[in-house]
C-alpha cells in the first residue's frame, strides 16, 4: 500500500478540562479503502470526523491528510481533500437538489465567478451517481429522508475530493435505503474514493467495509480488517454486552449475533 | 437549455416595481394624469427651469427624487432582512425586530444632535454614525442571543425587543430634551420620505449599492450558512470572518435606510418570505427577488401614506407596521412548535 488517505498522530480534544473526548488517537485510513468508525454512543465517533474536517480544533496532535498535515492548509484546501455529510438533518432553505449539489463547487469558487464548464460537469455527474438526475428540480422538503440523503450525498461528491467522510449516514433509513445507500458508497469506492462513515449497525459495517475502527471512550480500542476488529472479544470489552460471532453463510464475512 | 423558472421572475417583478413608481410619481396632493408624466419629464431636460411647468417642478423636485428614494431604502431594508434570516437561520429575523433599526437611529440622533458636520466622503456624519450605533446593537443582539440563551429563536426576538425598546427610549429622551433647539429630529424621527430630495437619495443610495453587492457577492456563502454552519464549513466557507462581512453589510443597510428615513418597520421581515414564494431560497435568486419587492412595497407604502389623509401625510411606518404586525403574528404561529 502507498501513503495511507489519511494518518492521525497523537490526536486529543475536551470541550473543557473535566471532559476529554478524545484521548491519544492514533490511527491509519488506507487509501481506497471503506473504513466503517464503530463504537458506542459517547466514544467521540462523530468527535473524530468533526476533528478530520477541523470544524473542531484539536487540543493536540496532528492530522495527516495526504500525507500534508491540515494545520496548514486553508478551509478551501480542506474541503476539496475531502467531503463530509454530517448527520441527517433537515434544512431551513429549501432549495432545489440541483442547487444544493451546486454549492459543492463551492470550494473551487471565486466570488465573481460564475458556474465554470467544469463546474457544470462535476454537478451532473454528482447528479448521476447519486441516481438524482429526475429530482434535480425538485426542493429538498419534497424529498423522502433516503432521497434528501442521496442529495446531501451528491453535493459532498460535487466538492471532487478523494476522501468521503460520512456521519450516521444511514440512520433514519428503512433497510432497503441503508443497503442502497452502503451499496452506492461501495461503488464510489471501487471508483476510486476513500470512504470513511461511522455507522452504529455490525452486520452493515461488517458487510461492506473492509476496515473498522472500534472507539472506546475516546480511544481506540481496535483497528485492522474486518475479521481482525469484529471479535466477540472485543464486542464484549467495548460495547459491554455478550455477543457471538459467526460467518455470513453467503459472503463469509464475520456477524454479529447478540445474546440474552 | 432548459428555462429555469424562477429566473423569469425578475422582469415580471421589475415591471412591477416601474408601473409602481409611475402610479407614485403620478398621484398626490396634485395629481399628474400618466399620459402628461413623459411631457413633463421632456420638458425637465429641454428647457431652462425658470420655465418648467408647475407639474414639471412637482415631478423634478418632490416626486421623483421621493419615490426613487422609497425604493432604494426599500431594497435596502429588504436585503437586510433577508442576510439577517439567513444568517441567523430565523425567518423573524429583521433589523427593526432585532433593535438594529433603533441602534442605527440612536447613532443618526446623536451626529444630529451634536451637528457633527465633519464629512466623511462629502456624506455627512448621519450615516456613519447610524452605522456605529447599527453595528454594534447587532453585535451585542446576536452576542446575547447566542452565548446567554442557546441561541433559541425566543431568545434572539427578547434581546432585540429589549434592546429595541432601550435605543428607542433613548431616542425619545434625547428628542425630548432638545425639541426646541432641533425641529427635523423629531420630524425624523416620525419617520417617512416627506420632504426628501434629491440629496438625500444621493447621500444615502451608494451605502444600499455596496451593502447589497457585498451581500450578492457572498450569495453563495450565505445560501451555505443558512442551511447550517457546520454544513457551509465543510464546503470550505470560512464561517466567521464571512458571518461577519455579512452582518456589518446589514447593518450598513439599515443605517443608510435609518439615517436618510427614520425607523420603518417590518419591510426586511415581510419581504423575505414573499421572495421566496415567488422566486426561490437560492441567495442567487432571493437576494435580487426581495430588493426588488422591498423597493416595490415601500414606493406603494408611501404612496399610500401620502394619498390616504391629503393634504396631510401619514408617516409611512404606520403603514407598514399595519402590514407587518399581523404577518409577524402570522409566522410566530407558523414556528409555534420551534419556539
Amino acid at each position: 500500500m502507498s501513503q495511507p488517505a489519511i494518518s492521525v498522530h497523537n490526536l486529543s480534544f475536551a470541550y473543557s478540562v473535566t471532559e476529554p473526548v478524545l484521548t491519544d488517537v492514533s490511527l491509519q485510513v488506507i487509501s481506497g479503502s471503506f473504513t466503517g468508525i464503530l463504537g458506542p454512543n459517547g466514544a467521540g465517533k462523530s468527535t473524530l470526523l468533526k476533528l478530520l474536517s477541523r470544524w473542531y480544533k484539536p487540543d493536540s496532535g496532528d492530522i495527516m491528510i495526504g500525507g500534508e498535515s491540515t494545520k496548514s492548509m486553508s478551509h478551501r484546501e480542506l474541503s476539496r481533500r475531502i467531503a463530509v455529510v454530517e448527520q441527517e438533518q433537515r434544512f431551513a432553505t429549501d432549495i432545489t437538489v440541483r442547487e444544493l449539489v451546486a454549492l459543492g463547487r463551492l470550494p473551487y469558487q471565486s466570488l465573481l465567478s460564475e458556474e465554470s464548464e467544469a463546474d457544470r460537469q462535476a454537478v451532473e455527474l454528482s447528479l448521476t451517481q447519486g441516481g438524482l438526475l429526475d429530482l434535480s428540480e425538485r426542493t429538498l422538503s419534497t424529498l423522502s429522508g433516503g432521497e434528501r440523503q442521496r442529495a446531501r450525498l451528491a453535493m459532498a461528491l460535487a466538492q471532487d475530493a478523494s476522501i468521503l467522510a460520512l456521519d450516521e449516514p444511514t440512520t433514519h433509513l428503512d433497510i432497503r435505503h441503508q443497503l442502497d445507500l452502503l451499496t452506492l458508497l461501495e461503488t464510489l469506492r471501487a471508483q476510486g474514493l476513500t470512504v470513511l462513515a461511522v455507522l452504529h449497525d455490525l452486520n452493515l459495517a461488517a458487510l461492506f467495509c473492509e476496515d473498522l475502527i472500534l472507539l472506546k471512550e475516546g480511544q481506540v480500542y481496535a483497528t485492522g480488517t474486518v475479521d481482525q476488529v469484529l471479535t466477540a472479544e472485543n464486542i464484549a470489552a467495548v460495547y459491554d454486552c455478550r455477543a457471538t460471532v459467526y460467518r455470513h453463510p453467503i459472503h463469509g464475512v464475520p456477524q454479529v449475533a447478540l445474546l440474552r | 437549455m432548459e428555462i429555469k423558472k424562477p429566473l423569469r421572475v425578475m422582469p415580471l417583478l421589475w415591471t412591477l416595481l416601474l408601473a409602481m413608481l409611475i402610479i407614485s410619481m403620478a398621484n398626490g396632493a396634485v395629481s399628474i394624469p400618466v399620459s402628461r408624466i413623459w411631457a413633463a419629464l421632456s420638458e425637465v431636460i429641454s428647457s431652462p427651469r425658470a420655465e418648467w411647468s408647475s407639474e414639471a417642478t412637482i415631478l423634478w423636485r418632490l416626486r421623483i427624487p421621493r419615490a426613487l428614494l422609497a425604493a432604494v431604502v426599500g431594497a435596502g431594508l429588504a436585503t437586510a432582512g433577508a442576510v439577517l434570516q439567513g444568517l441567523l437561520r430565523n425567518g423573524l429575523a429583521d433589523s427593526y425586530v432585532l433593535g438594529v433599526s433603533s441602534g442605527a437611529s440612536l447613532g443618526a440622533a446623536l451626529a444630529m444632535l451634536m451637528g457633527l458636520r465633519l464629512s466623511f466622503f462629502g456624506l455627512g456624519s448621519v450615516t456613519p454614525a447610524a452605522f456605529v450605533g447599527a453595528t454594534l446593537t447587532l453585535f451585542v443582539v446576536v452576542f446575547i442571543a447566542r452565548r446567554m440563551t442557546g441561541n433559541s429563536t425566543l431568545g434572539l426576538l427578547l434581546a432585540g425587543i429589549a434592546m429595541s425598546s432601550f435605543l428607542s427610549a433613548i431616542v425619545s429622551l434625547l428628542v425630548f430634551f432638545s425639541r426646541e433647539r432641533i425641529q427635523p429630529i423629531v420630524f425624523w424621527t416620525m419617520g417617512g420620505f416627506g420632504a426628501r430630495s434629491w440629496n438625500h437619495l444621493i447621500a444615502v443610495a451608494p451605502y444600499i449599492f455596496v451593502g447589497y453587492s457585498v451581500a450578492f457577492l457572498l450569495n453563495r456563502q450565505l445560501t451555505a450558512i443558512s442551511l447550517g454552519d457546520e454544513t457551509a464549513h465543510h464546503l470550505g466557507v470560512n464561517v466567521p470572518s464571512t458571518r461577519l462581512v455579512l452582518l456589518g453589510a446589514s447593518a450598513l443597510l439599515t443605517a443608510a435606510a435609518v439615517s436618510v428615513s427614520g425607523v420603518i418597520g417590518f419591510v426586511g421581515l415581510m419581504i423575505p418570505h414573499m421572495a421566496r414564494m415567488v422566486s426561490s431560497h437560492n441567495y442567487r435568486r432571493l437576494l435580487p427577488a426581495s430588493a426588488v419587492l422591498g423597493a416595490t412595497f415601500l414606493v406603494a407604502a408611501d404612496l399610500i401614506a401620502r394619498v390616504i389623509v391629503k393634504p396631510a401625510e401619514l408617516p409611512v411606518g404606520i403603514i407598514t407596521a399595519l402590514c407587518g404586525g399581523p404577518f409577524f403574528i402570522y409566522l410566530l404561529s407558523k414556528r409555534r412548535r420551534e419556539i
